[in-house]
């Protein structure tokens, strides 16, 4: 499906939705990390962020250059409406898979 | 107030006139050092005004800044051109952990972020291009010649 997404770009969808308007790579990570306790590398989220741009999930704005950012400006991220579509279809599937019926969770707790 | 040797807080101060005062450097724009306080009184030093700076050199703070590796950031902007963001989030992330965590240990911890961020694409790049089935077709020959 072309609308689907991995765990780590649910994540940082999760958290864009979370931080917004102030979700750009540095506190995309920490929110995950501390939410989840998973820690991701900085080239892991924009990776991640880039492959969703791509896809139309994410839009992006420039924002201020700080000095304990070299000078360098922040890139802030929002989700579109094709973004949020797209991330509610991805946890209503794992939702369907989570109902499971009773004699399969028995034999798996 | 004129510059006096030995007086109290002013460092050596070069003038291009002589009948200028403190403070008029700064508004015409004529270069002011100031490299280290002033020496101590004339009665300190037994009547001579001595040349020797209070602190020498070694004794200063040392103000260096503390950056990111360099080459390290080199070689992200070469691997991973118009990625100035990441770059600010990693330095972001660098000045802060240097507090809690030590120059070294963060000197180490950007390398392997920048690391992780370029080697994912240099294998695709690599893979793209075909070089590690080259060198996988040339290592199976040589084993079995």
């Amino acid at each position: 499906m072309a609308n689907d997404l991995n765990s780590l770009e649910q994540q940082v969808m999760l958290a864009i939705i979370k931080l917004m308007p102030n979700a750009y790579g540095v506190s995309i990570g920490d929110h995950i990390e501390r939410v989840t306790g998973r820690s991701y590398s900085i080239g892991a989220v924009y990776a991640a962020v880039d492959r969703l741009e791509e896809r139309g999930f994410l839009e992006s704005r420039r924002g201020e250059p700080t000095a304990a950012r070299g000078g360098r400006r922040k890139l802030y991220f929002d989700l579109t409406a094709s973004g949020q579509l797209a991330l509610k279809q991805s946890l209503a599937m794992i939702d369907k898979l989570r109902k499971t019926p009773a004699r399969v969770r028995e034999a798996f707790v | 107030m004129k510059y006096k040797p030995g007086s109290a807080g002013v460092g050596p101060v070069r003038l291009k006139a002589k009948n200028l005062t403190l403070g008029a450097p700064q508004l015409l724009n004529v270069p002011v050092f100031r490299s280290y306080p002033a020496p101590l009184p004339q009665a300190d030093r037994g009547g001579k005004i001595s040349e020797t700076p209070r602190f020498p050199p070694q004794s200063r703070p040392q103000c260096q800044p503390i950056n990111p590796p360099g080459f390290a950031e080199w070689l992200l902007v070469l691997i991973i051109p118009r990625r100035s963001a990441q770059l600010g989030c990693l330095e972001e992330r660098f000045h802060r952990h240097v507090d809690t965590r030590g120059l070294r240990r963060t000197r180490a911890l950007y390398w392997a972020e920048v690391m992780r961020s370029i080697l994912p694409i240099l294998w695709t790049k690599a893979r793209k291009l075909g070089v590690i089935a080259l060198i996988a077709e040339i290592w199976r020959r040589s084993s079995h010649s």
